[in-house]
């Protein structure tokens, strides 16, 4: 989604207001990196931060991120000429490393210092995850089986509100659809699915 | 995943990555909003109003009066009565209504009345505007709408207004002819947000 604070004086304006639509959209444009980096944590000159992994851990300091950048201050300090993205992942950069230093683990001196070179390589290199993890391959196959089971409206609900990302109001304009058929609809998918694993002994 | 997956951990399954879904922003933003410290959405309310200050003012009228006795309502004669359900939530989680949670609206028009506005009254007896935004006329609603509002009070009675045809803030008051009570062009449908006094 495009959210560049920098050309867009409306957008700009509308976001040091405080305005719901406008925070949404520079949240939904950089949500993504900042859990991102949580996860699989940074690289700042030869030195490399561990992520935490776990994503429920990550999506908790995420809000913290977004709570500090979009708080009435920071809203007001931000001058609209420097660009949004390395300023919000300073933020979620010195969090994880406070979180990693509370947890006794140690964090490299290169990690902490700031500067253009820091920002430039702000995540290492994306490495696929294997897919050890046996119970997890089990619930993709079965997400995959119940899938296929369902009628063309519902796959096509999934496509854009689950695997697009799509908000629901989206997702109604491009199914042109009642908002109450897109809950229906989210609801079919979510307790037709856990019924499915259920039934499977899944989890 | 524990014995009952959640409907974020089932969202994370259809979207078929290892990574946030859907749902998983979505109530992450949710909680962003009802943990900034001053909700926005009041002073922009505030602002919107004032440019329609004429108009609005016939709603403020009302503010120093009695609140209306709903048994001398209009209701239009063989109409169905609209519905207005009030709820609250915390990120996706139901909540009590109170300061920092969102307000949810559940709309159920009748035939006649489709078009729906709102408006909620402080305690203070001051009006803010709910829908529609600005000087957008008002929209065929039904269901719950998507769009939630933060608040900041407690002491809350939200009115839906529901009218035939699109009618702008201005309009709305007009219609109202003073006061919050239905009348031939506006049903007026009285709610006291859940949990209040």
């Amino acid at each position: 989604m495009d959210a560049d604070l920098t050309r867009d004086r409306a957008l700009l304006d509308a976001f040091r207001r405080g305005e719901r639509a406008a925070l949404e959209r520079v949240y939904r444009a950089h949500v993504d990196d900042v859990v991102r980096l949580f996860r699989h944590g940074f690289v700042a000159g030869e030195a490399r931060v561990a992520g935490l992994g776990d994503l429920d851990r990550c999506l908790e300091l995420t809000q913290d991120v977004f709570l500090r950048a979009f708080s009435p201050a920071a809203r007001a300090g931000y001058d609209g000429l420097r660009p949004y993205r390395p300023y919000l992942l300073r933020i979620a950069r010195n969090l994880l490393i406070d979180r990693l230093r509370a947890g006794g683990r140690e964090v490299p001196l290169a990690a902490v210092a700031d500067g253009p070179e820091a920002e430039a390589r702000l995540f290492p290199p994306e490495v696929p995850e294997p897919e050890a993890d046996l119970h997890r391959q089990r619930l993709k196959e079965a997400t995959q089986a119940f899938l296929a089971s369902q009628d063309a409206e519902l796959q096509r609900f999934v496509t854009l509100r689950f695997v697009e990302d799509r908000s629901q109001y989206e997702v109604l304009e491009a199914m042109a659809v009642t908002r109450r058929r897109v809950r229906t609809l989210e609801r079919r998918a979510l307790e037709g699915l856990r019924a499915f694993l259920a039934a499977r002994g899944l989890p | 995943m524990s014995n009952e997956p959640t409907d974020r951990e089932l969202a994370r399954l259809l979207s078929g990555r290892d990574g946030p879904s859907v749902l998983d922003r979505e109530a992450v933003f949710e909680g962003v909003m009802a943990g900034l410290p001053a909700p926005p959405r009041r002073r922009r309310w505030l602002a919107l109003a004032l440019p329609l200050a004429a108009a609005v003012a016939a709603l403020l009228a009302v503010t120093v009066r009695p609140p209306p006795d709903q048994a001398g309502t209009f209701t239009p004669r063989g109409a169905e009565e609209p519905g207005l359900g009030l709820s609250c939530v915390r990120g996706t989680a139901p909540a009590a209504c109170g300061p920092g949670a969102t307000l949810l609206l559940e709309v159920t028009p009748v035939a006649e009345r489709t078009h729906f506005a709102a408006v909620a009254r402080r305690g203070d007896g001051s009006l803010l505007w709910l829908l529609p935004e600005g000087e957008q006329p008002s929209a065929p609603q039904a269901g719950l709408l998507e769009r939630g509002f933060v608040l900041d009070a407690s002491d809350l009675e939200v009115f839906g207004l529901f009218t035939e045809t699109p009618h702008t803030r201005g309009q709305l008051a007009a219609a109202l002819e003073g006061g919050l009570e239905s009348t031939p062009r506006v049903t007026v449908v009285r709610r006291q947000l859940p949990g209040a006094r």
